[in-house]
């Protein structure tokens, strides 16, 4: 997240046109919420700020929220999560709800997957996006088999893969974080094929989360896994080929990069035109100029829902491959707009407006 | 889809805002919309009504989700609250954060609370009846010579074939008790075969 900001950062301290460029302040909590609200206090009480992009987690996001508000402050989040949420002070620039697990779920019930079994990392991401899925599994003929989580960080997963074995679901809903998730690709790869049986084919893992550089982290057993991005590495325009130039010339080795390092670069670019629109880096000023903001992101072309605040983006679903990327087997015809409640989501499964591409 | 389904979308409902302060109302408003609720004037239509407890707003005539907005945490304001039965609250000043929860815990809050009425009134009705069940058990045993097992057995076949609960068809029965009418309320003829 941090090299994808930095890289839009350099690309607008490099662009002449722009006539103004941004100093970065860096505040590192190292994942520990205490140091969020430290860390948010430093920047916007001591440095005086108005804007940050930053925050992964849920837990963090909802640790600062209040710190901004009593700063009228701008937090730009560049992270996908479970939605819920449409806070006066935040921008949202990654995907919500009906942007990663509704077009997960509606790919699966178009290829006649029902059945489910869900494993997740026992927070609040796994959760609600558990309770989406089965909802619209249970709205639509399906069912979920079987539900366990577990502790986050825990990798001792073989009872729960036992579990799947014998249960045979359609398809495993994944949503454990870090370590325990790739510590489950492996080992339920290795335990599938003990018992003769295709991974990939028989027991496919779905993801909402599943990016570039985790595939790397997960090693041999990181291919044929599918994931619901609104960015993949692969996706080819003329926009992501000058990314992945950046990237690769600026972070040679860091592989590739992820979807959520795209958000960040999209937030950082998103908050630069605002300001150009808005001739000034005062937030009332810039979130009326948001409405009229349109960037080139890699994904494709992203404005903001002036209303919500969160992104116009562009769902695909990616199988994975042994090289560390992914294929892109599905993409919408069109930007899709975020619905963070899920208010507008249709109760019933019509066949969603997805073209084969590969 | 049972009654006990937590409802989670909220698209379409009606909600009546009952505050005069103007930046918490736009506040109010903007969340509500997003959440796909609408917005009413008409009291007569709401389905949810956030209404201020710091001021004397009288409470709807219907039965109805009613959300406090709290400003003065005095216990004769917060009275009231209790009062009027709000399901949810959320304190002032409004702020984006809370409101989902709100209309979330008012809804289903209310729906809850609806279904034990009924349940209650269901239990009601079965404990009023109570005297007219027992008057037709000691009837049957009397006149068809059953035990108190086998009479209630009887009694509970036939409300069962009549689609009425068994202390309707007690009552009809102990009603009936001096004029012909028979278990199960069928013509004696039709029942001959089966009856001593």
């Amino acid at each position: 997240m941090f090299r994808g900001a930095m890289l839009a950062v350099d690309e607008i301290a490099a662009d002449r046109s722009c006539g103004f460029a941004f100093a970065v302040h860096e505040v590192e909590p190292q994942g520990r919420n205490e140091n969020y609200i430290a860390g948010a206090r430093q920047l916007l009480q001591r440095e005086g700020l108005a804007h940050v992009v930053g925050c992964y987690t849920s837990s963090s996001r909802k640790e600062v929220l209040p710190v901004f508000e009593k700063h009228d402050a701008l937090l730009w989040y560049p992270s996908h999560y479970e939605g819920f949420e449409t806070s006066e002070n935040i921008v949202y620039t990654g995907a919500a709800p009906n942007q990663h697990v509704v077009p997960l779920a509606h790919y699966l019930l178009a290829q006649g997957g029902r059945n489910a079994f869900m494993v997740g990392s026992n927070y609040i991401w796994a959760w609600e996006n558990n309770r989406i899925m089965r909802d619209i599994l249970g709205r639509n003929g399906g069912q979920v088999l079987g539900e366990r989580y577990v502790p986050l960080g825990e990798c001792e997963l073989d009872e729960i893969i036992e579990l799947i074995l014998r249960s045979r679901p359609d398809f495993i809903f994944n949503t454990l974080i870090g370590e325990s998730s790739y510590s489950f690709f492996r080992a339920f790869r290795e335990r599938c094929a003990a018992a003769g049986l295709d991974q990939p084919a028989e027991l496919p893992v779905v993801s909402c989360s599943l990016a570039e550089p985790e595939l790397a982290l997960i090693g041999a057993a990181c291919d044929g896994h599918l994931s619901s991005s609104v960015y993949f590495s692969s996706i080819r325009s003329e926009a992501n080929a000058r990314f992945l130039a950046a990237w690769k010339a600026t972070y040679p080795a860091a592989g590739e990069p992820s979807a959520d390092a795209e958000a960040s670069y999209i937030a950082v670019h998103v908050l630069a035109q605002a300001i150009r629109l808005a001739q000034s880096a005062e937030v009332p000023a810039v979130l009326a100029a948001l409405k009229d903001v349109r960037f080139q992101a890699p994904q494709g072309p992203v404005s903001i829902n002036p209303d919500n605040r969160h992104s116009f983006l562009w769902p695909r679903i990616g199988r994975s491959r042994a090289d560390g990327t992914f294929d892109i087997i599905h993409e919408g015809s069109s930007v899709v707009e975020p619905d963070p409640y899920l208010v507008w989501e249709p109760l019933t499964f019509s066949p969603p407006a997805l073209k084969v591409v590969s | 889809m049972t009654g006990h389904v937590t409802r989670s979308n909220f698209r379409g409902a009606r909600a009546l805002i009952q505050l005069r302060d103007e930046a918490g109302s736009a506040v109010l408003v903007r969340t509500l919309e997003r959440l796909g609720l609408q917005i009413t004037t008409d009291p007569a239509e709401a389905e949810i009504v956030f209404f201020d407890a710091d001021e004397d707003v009288a409470a709807p005539a219907r039965d109805i989700p009613l959300v406090a907005l709290i400003g003065s945490e005095a216990p004769s304001r917060l009275g009231r609250v209790v009062r009027q039965r709000a399901s949810a609250w959320l304190m002032k000043p409004l702020r984006a954060t809370g409101i989902f929860t709100a209309v979330f815990v008012a809804f289903n809050e209310h729906a809850a609370r609806q279904r034990e009425a009924q349940e209650r009134e269901a239990l009601r009705r079965r404990a009023e009846g109570r005297r007219v069940v027992v008057k037709a058990i000691l009837q049957l045993m009397a006149k068809q010579g059953l035990s108190d097992d086998e009479a209630y057995r009887e009694l509970r076949a036939a409300s069962m074939r009549r689609r009425i609960s068994v202390e309707e068809f007690a009552a009809e029965l102990v009603a009936a008790s001096t004029s012909s009418m028979r278990l199960g309320g069928q013509p004696p003829q039709a029942r001959n075969n089966n009856q001593t």
